[in-house]
């Protein structure tokens, strides 16, 4: 079922751990560079009194959220309640399994991929772990028993699944340009061609306004929105709970960046320097423009996003799918 | 050491499989069946795995799974209580067709069972090296299986365009 | 094409410039905006250039009180105690700053300018019996010195009946 290369099984151990704990890690140090740069677009220092530059305000965010008081209401079904966030939090660290952030290394002995499994279908399982990611906010909006949470989830799972047609839809013109659905191979592709991009710049687009509207963030962020939903379906939650969904929601975020480098931007690829620093700086664009469009844009209304999920971006999506199709079979 | 930990994981994922699917028929409330009924794709997609078709498992979690149970959550926690069974209670048609699939399925199973123990099933199926990748399967589609392809296809796009016809027909009778 | 969707593009040219520029945000501690002359923070008693307190215990302050925050109790000046130049003088006075509104009305009340309103603001404490200020801390200078903006600037000008005439 994998491919060539043979490690043992330790390997990929160490690996997962490496890549969970610098995830976690990432996605601490997000929040602390949106807040500075939401800042700083809106003319005033973020955090700056928690360590130098704020760059403690993280962990007095998480020391924070673990001493408050995670309140368990009593309505609540409890397995479904407490296992909600944790779904969320599994399935957004689980599609980095088949991210490549490197090449292959030669240490030793011993042969170390830069990537922590190769399957033949990594695109579709990373879908698939979005998928199973709605639950988490389906099944912990209707488990809190409150009628905020329930609209609120049920809004956010509409969403979700509504722009995850068009997600799916957008990278096929990709999976026809690099000829297979592992993400390793795409990145080999890109690497000897040219960075899919450019020729699939519609498919770029579709699938960053698909995937930021996957991630709840604004301007598609009405399911969380304080003002309309009191706070959607983690209404009630709090404490580390909470904490669980932010981290989800957060690593959701990073983990479509990561995607969105890996389908069109080349990967872990480029001269001089080595791979996984290429990644992250690869990263970290595409989260400064998502930090970006939050600070820029204003919400968008329910019945405008869904509109716009199905009449404009499935279309433009099945299009750009059929025109690379046709493209590449004449060429 | 593989083959043992082959058995072990077909043997819970199997169980898992059968105890869900009898928690959905068995659980009172229809949010916690639907519940069952993921657990029961999920290890469907674990015994697809280990039959070493990865494009169907992730094809089925993501379509299946995590699309069409979604849709069946969405009714449920709408309706919640309404949603109870209309038939619930003395013993039906219903009950008697169920009851006379279920046995046929079971006349089914024996059947291919003592079949292989015979040796007597056709030839079996050449396990090449990309068994169960896209590009095999996107073969078949377009090659041996093309008429099913289609015609599945067009049982799609006919249910696509009943339920957009469907969702319009409703103002037009309130007009009338 | 309609304009609408430049307009959200030269949108995110505004927050992109906005990053390089200086924020305007005033970083408290280390910059203490100065106050108006007239600002009403923490209550002060004075004193007359002989030492005599101005306070007699008249109580006015406290009538006035709209939150009914200020506690006096008078006593008689004795011959050889003598506190304020007049028959009484205010054994204890308290005014218990968690229930003060800082509305002034003490200040206008007083017929002796005894009391009035100072600029200091930076008065939290750990508990709230820490918050009752009594009389001798109301008569000492305030402990840290918040800048107040120059009197020129902010007084009010001569009406013009007064400039003509």
């Amino acid at each position: 079922m994998d491919s060539g290369l043979n490690q043992p099984w330790w390997i990929d151990l160490i690996k997962a751990l490496i890549v969970i704990n610098l995830v976690m890690a990432a996605f601490a140090y997000c929040t602390w560079l949106e807040r500075k740069l939401l800042g700083r677009m809106q003319l005033r220092y973020g955090p700056n009194r928690a360590g130098p530059f704020g760059l403690l305000q993280p962990i007095a965010d998480l020391v924070k959220l673990l001493r408050k008081e995670s309140f368990f209401p009593a309505n609540a079904i409890d397995l479904l309640y407490i296992a909600a966030p944790a779904v969320a939090c599994f399935t957004a660290l689980a599609a980095f399994s088949v991210i490549p952030f490197g090449g292959v290394w030669h240490v030793g002995d011993y042969v170390i991929t830069g990537w922590i499994a190769n399957v033949s279908i990594g695109l579709l399982l990373i879908f698939a772990l979005g998928a199973i990611g709605i639950y988490a906010f389906l099944v912990g909006g209707w488990a809190s028993e409150s009628k905020y949470s329930l609209l609120g989830s049920m809004r956010t799972a509409a969403q979700l699944v509504s722009y995850e047609v068009s997600l799916a839809l957008s990278v096929l013109g990709v999976v026809i340009m690099g000829k297979s659905l592992s993400l390793v191979d795409i990145v080999a592709e890109q690497q000897a061609t040219i960075w899919f991009a450019a020729p699939q710049f519609v498919g770029l687009l579709v699938f960053f306004v698909a995937g930021i509207a996957e991630t709840n963030r604004p301007p598609f962020d009405l399911p969380e929105a304080e003002q309309e939903l009191v706070a959607g379906y983690h209404t009630e939650y709090s404490g580390m709970r909470f904490g669980l969904y932010s981290t989800a929601e957060y690593i959701n975020m990073i983990t479509l960046s990561g995607l969105a480098v890996t389908l069109f931007f080349g990967g872990w690829g480029g001269p001089w320097l080595p791979g996984p620093l290429w990644f992250l700086l690869k990263l970290g664009a595409f989260i400064f423009v998502f930090i970006w469009l939050r600070a820029t844009l204003p919400r968008l209304r329910y019945d405008q996003l869904m509109r716009f999920g199905w009449k404009v971006l499935l279309p433009v999506a099945t299009l750009n799918a059929l025109v690379t199709a046709i493209l590449v079979a004449l060429l | 050491m593989e083959e043992f930990i082959v058995w072990v994981v077909w043997i819970l994922a199997a169980l898992s499989l059968l105890t869900s699917g009898i928690a959905v028929v068995l659980f009172q409330n229809p949010f916690y069946s639907a519940l069952a009924l993921i657990g029961n794709l999920a290890s469907l997609a674990v015994l697809y795995l280990l039959l070493a078709a990865e494009f169907v498992a992730a094809a089925q979690v993501l379509v299946y799974a995590g699309a069409v149970v979604v849709m069946f959550l969405f009714v449920i926690a709408y309706l919640g209580g309404r949603a109870d069974a209309p038939w619930a209670g003395k013993p039906s048609l219903q009950s008697l067709a169920a009851v006379v699939a279920a046995a046929a399925i079971a006349v089914e199973i024996v059947v291919v069972v003592a079949l292989k123990a015979g040796d007597q099933l056709s030839t079996p199926a050449r396990i090449e090296d990309g068994f169960g990748s896209p590009a095999e399967i996107g073969h078949l589609f377009l090659g041996d299986h093309l008429l099913a392809f289609e015609v599945t296809s067009i049982v799609l796009l006919v249910a696509a365009v009943g339920g957009v016809i469907l969702g319009s027909a409703v103002p037009k009778e309130k007009r009338s | 094409m309609s304009p609408q969707p430049f307009d959200s593009i030269k949108g995110f040219a505004v927050t992109f410039r906005q990053i390089f520029k200086k924020p305007i945000t005033q970083q408290y501690p280390e910059y203490k905006r100065p106050v108006y002359p007239r600002f009403r923070g923490r209550h002060r008693l004075w004193r007359h250039e002989n030492g005599l307190e101005k306070c007699v215990g008249c109580s006015l302050c406290a009538a006035a009180c709209p939150a009914d925050c200020i506690r006096v109790v008078a006593d008689e000046n004795t011959a050889d105690n003598r506190v304020s130049p007049g028959e009484r003088y205010a054994r204890i006075y308290e005014i218990n700053l968690s229930r003060c509104i800082f509305c002034g009305y003490c200040e206008l009340a007083c017929p002796f300018d005894a009391i009035t309103l100072e600029a200091e603001y930076e008065l939290s404490e750990y508990s709230r019996d820490d918050l009752i200020y009594t009389k001798d801390m109301l008569l000492a200078p305030p402990v840290k010195r918040v800048p107040v903006a120059d009197r020129e600037l902010y007084d009010t000008p001569q009406p013009v009946w007064k400039l003509e005439s």
